[in-house]
């Protein structure tokens, strides 16, 4: 079930609302956060919902043998080869067999992708509390029930932020409910609606006809404003969708991390990953990275080098199992092993224009992110990086006036505004926040009349 | 505690002239000290106090104090 979508708005969420506030203690509410989050999963994924609450008693079950036993590092071993093993099969299974197959390798037969909702986000939650314990045993947790809610919570269940355990250890037992914090919910929640309605959802018909036609028919031009298009559409999409996630979390008593910190005004790829989907950045440098690296400290920057660009073949092979992702993600760890050889030194120096360097290869990459596959790609990059190409369709066959208007103020919000502060206290700051009030609320009503009569929008992280 | 020769160390890998180094900090609190140079950091204190710390108990400390306590409790 999306957060954008009328179901979820008119009938899950109130409803859950409801029961949740008229639960008097806050571990009644977790066990009712529990049911629902199963239900709303189940909403999506059908019989696989078994697979949660197993994952839950699993990660709690496996974090006792480490705290608790003589085995931790036989324990441990096991736990991330049980997640792992899951995730694999999940998600990896299909697409090993063939490229076996392709390979060669007989005895094989292709098999059907199961796709397995949020399968990517709360395996890795386990591994991380599992493997936390293990660093320090005294973050075990004796009760079941909060590692239990820790992975089926439904707000940041299908796409993230993803949450380590210490994060939300203090807030899983005991959180303050008030209206300040509900209201700041909603506000948040729809922020992210419009996000997602007004902007991504609109932006994806254009980067679909854009992208999904018949390449040789665009222009050089076109090309590359369909890649910009696309940037300012995945970030709306996947950031709208954080906004939701937080915002309802506020309104249920949480603080849940943030994953977004204006990424595109970033002056260098490495800057550019600590600030997009910050949690999943900083769980694959905790978790990948920084034992790699410190596997290979005698080997001086080759062992960074190396240890970026395996950390970033994972993360493009945790996007989805396709070469495109994976050539997506590793790419982008050669430009972070390079700037941290010789390049960053440059950058450093040329200060703002460093960000038309990071737009630009971040743009070049998500040739590789939106294509259907490698030989749709190649021949998207040959039309990017044709100049005298002529294409039978220029801008005006693709941008009505309304879409134009969207991405502009797409590309507006990617950037941080903000008001001076002599805006946010008395009278004008009174002002500001009626009008601000006022905006969300036209907002939303927009973004609901768009729901009534869309009937698809699905999330773009939501693969994953 | 915090050595002389520890802080000296950090201070000179990090190329910083002077910077109150005390137990409670995170590493990448230190001015240049980020999860990009974190391995070299650990290589070239190994080598100052011509020791070798195990991958695990690396990853194991959480601040400068863990570090300086997994330092030390390899001197004796």
């Amino acid at each position: 079930m999306a957060f954008s979508s009328v179901i979820f708005l008119f009938y899950f969420l109130p409803v859950f609302l409801a029961g949740y506030y008229l639960l008097p203690r806050v571990w009644l509410k977790n066990i009712f956060l529990i049911i629902v989050s199963l239900l709303f999963y189940f909403w999506g994924a059908g019989n696989l919902v078994v697979l949660l609450p197993v994952t839950g008693f699993a990660a709690w079950f496996f974090s006792f043998l480490i705290a608790k036993t003589r085995y931790k590092g036989l324990s441990l071993l096991i736990t991330i080869l049980t997640f792992v093993g899951v995730l694999i099969y999940f998600k990896y299974l299909g697409f090993i067999i063939d490229n076996l197959i392709y390979a060669g390798v007989s005895g094989f037969t292709p098999m059907k992708p199961l796709t397995t909702l949020g399968v990517s986000f709360f395996t890795f939650q386990a591994i991380s509390y599992n493997i936390d314990v293990y660093r320090k045993n005294k973050r075990f947790e004796k009760n079941p029930a909060s590692v239990m809610l820790y992975i089926t919570m439904f707000p940041q269940l299908i796409s993230g932020p993803l949450v380590r355990y210490q994060q939300i250890e203090q807030q899983l037992k005991q959180r303050s409910f008030n209206f300040s914090q509900f209201s700041e919910g909603v506000r948040r929640f729809i922020i992210g609606l419009g996000k997602k309605v007004l902007i991504a959802n609109s932006l994806s018909v254009l980067v679909k006809q854009i992208v999904d036609d018949d390449v040789n028919m665009i222009s050089p031009l076109v090309a590359w404003v369909g890649m910009i298009v696309f940037a300012v559409q995945i970030f709306f999409d996947f950031s709208g969708y954080t906004d939701m996630a937080i915002g309802v979390g506020k309104m249920l008593g949480f603080d849940l991390p943030e994953n977004f910190n204006y990424p595109y005004i970033s002056r260098s790829i490495t800057e550019f990953w600590r600030r997009w989907h910050i949690t999943f950045s900083k769980w694959i440098k905790d978790y990948i990275f920084n034992p790699l690296a410190i596997e290979l400290r005698y080997w001086g920057n080759t062992g960074i080098f190396i240890s970026l660009v395996v950390t970033f073949f994972v993360c493009g092979m945790w996007h989805g199992p396709t070469w495109n992702f994976i050539l997506w993600g590793t790419v982008q760890g050669v430009f972070l092993g390079f700037e941290e050889l010789f390049l960053l030194k440059y950058l450093n120096r040329l200060k703002g224009i460093a960000i038309f360097y990071v737009l630009f290869i971040i743009v070049s990459c998500l040739v590789f992110f939106r294509t259907s596959d490698i030989s749709h790609a190649f021949s998207y990059y040959a039309v990017m990086f044709s100049p005298s190409k002529d294409g039978a369709l220029g801008l005006n066959a693709f941008f009505s006036t309304e879409l134009a208007i969207i991405f502009f103020f797409g590309i507006l919000f990617c950037m941080p505004l903000k008001l001076p502060e002599r805006f946010k206290t008395g009278r004008k700051g009174n002002i500001i926040y009626a009008l601000n009030s006022t905006l969300l609320i036209i907002v939303f009503m927009l973004s609901l009349m768009r729901l009534v009569s869309e009937t698809y929008n699905p999330f773009i992280y939501f693969k994953f | 505690m915090i050595t002389e020769r520890f802080k000296k160390t950090i201070l000179r890998e990090l190329h910083l002239d002077d910077f109150e180094i005390t137990e409670n900090l995170l590493a990448n609190q230190i001015p240049g000290w980020d999860s990009l140079n974190h391995a070299n950091m650990i290589a070239a204190l190994e080598l100052e106090y011509k020791i070798r710390l195990k991958n695990i108990e690396v990853l194991n400390c959480d601040n400068i104090g863990e570090l300086m306590e997994l330092i030390n409790s390899k001197l004796k």
